[in-house]
């Protein structure tokens, strides 16, 4: 018996598909390179793609093991990729619904806040608890490490700063 | 005594002579200043940039009550060098947006164009939020790329096909 050829799926078939749909929202995260890059990236750690696969950020529509057309045409994701998109909406809710860029920051890049946010029922970082340690000390993460990026983004831009700061950096 | 011996000393003489001027607001701020990195970072860029500290300063102790150039403290009084003034007023505009907004706050840390306008009192509301929202935008392109990076950075294969594919780019 022949295998079953396998119908691609093209970005039409989501960018047509109802706004409310896993269709839709999966699409929009297909076009985030962040949460593009995070999905691929656990892909790669799995040995399912190459590492050059994932520098060159190709869509994730391609990948058979992340999406697969199933019964009825219906998409089914692997089990990362809706790890990935429970996720990304979250953030998308705190942007847009609630306007907080900061709570949204934190979900995005922290990974122990952001599964602590998503098991939590109430969500209300404010009220006393081990939600309101998790999203101090992802807020204090998030800081420090921009700070660091920051700064040396900034000595990497001037050749005496480096040499000095490579000195500093090789004698600890 | 070994160098870095003397700068702590010095350093903490420094601390005690403005903590026991508690209710000096100068000495307050310049504390708080001290002990923010990316603020004191800032100001010792400025003053290296100025030619008044080496680049080895800057790294030696990451501290600005080190320097007599920048803060005097001659009895009950501060004088704080012209250098700095602008990093103070930059340092209260963002301690006083983190209480309204935390985000508005770390974007003001770290985009100077943007402290800059909002300290240009003639700017409207409405540019303000245009400047915020754009500046929001282009914090979040660095934040993704610093991230992918780090990412990069820890995984040797990672660097090297990366390395590859940038070389290729190049030629």
């Amino acid at each position: 018996m022949k295998p079953k050829k396998i119908k691609p799926l093209t970005a039409e078939e989501f960018i047509n598909a109802d706004p409310e749909s896993m269709e839709f929202k999966f699409y929009a995260m297909s076009v985030n390179d962040f949460f593009s890059f995070r999905l691929l990236y656990k892909h790669y750690k799995k040995g399912d793609i190459s590492a050059k696969g994932i520098l060159n950020l190709p869509s994730l529509l391609k990948f058979p093991f992340i999406i697969k057309r199933g019964k009825d045409d219906k998409i089914l994701l692997s089990d990362t990729a809706q790890e990935e998109l429970v996720r990304f909406n979250i953030c998308q809710e705190l942007l847009e619904k609630h306007s907080s860029p900061y709570l949204s920051l934190a979900v995005k890049y922290d990974d122990a806040f952001a599964k602590a946010y998503m098991e939590s029922k109430d969500k209300d970082i404010n009220a006393d608890g081990d939600l309101k340690k998790a999203f101090e000390g992802a807020w204090m993460n998030i800081n420090l490490t921009l700070a660091s990026v920051a700064m040396t983004d900034i000595v990497y831009s001037d050749e005496t700063l480096q040499e000095e700061y490579e000195k500093e950096a090789n004698k600890k | 005594m070994k160098i870095e011996e003397q700068y702590n000393k010095k350093i903490i003489a420094k601390t005690k002579k403005l903590e026991a001027l508690k209710e000096n607001e100068a000495a307050k701020i310049l504390l708080e200043i001290s002990s923010h990195e990316v603020f004191s970072f800032k100001i010792l860029l400025i003053l290296y940039r100025g030619g008044v500290i080496s680049a080895k300063d800057v790294f030696l102790k990451n501290n600005i009550l080190l320097y007599d150039e920048l803060i005097l403290v001659e009895g009950k009084d501060i004088k704080i060098s012209s250098l700095i003034q602008d990093s103070i007023h930059k340092f209260t505009m963002f301690k006083e947006a983190m209480k309204q907004n935390e985000f508005a706050g770390v974007l003001l840390t770290f985009d100077d164009d943007l402290a800059t306008a909002f300290l240009d009192k003639k700017l409207t509301e409405e540019d303000k939020q245009e400047k915020l929202a754009s500046s929001a935008s282009s914090f979040m392109s660095f934040v993704f790329g610093s991230y992918m990076n780090s990412i990069i950075e820890n995984d040797a294969t990672l660097t090297t096909v990366a390395r590859n594919l940038h070389q290729q780019h190049e030629k």
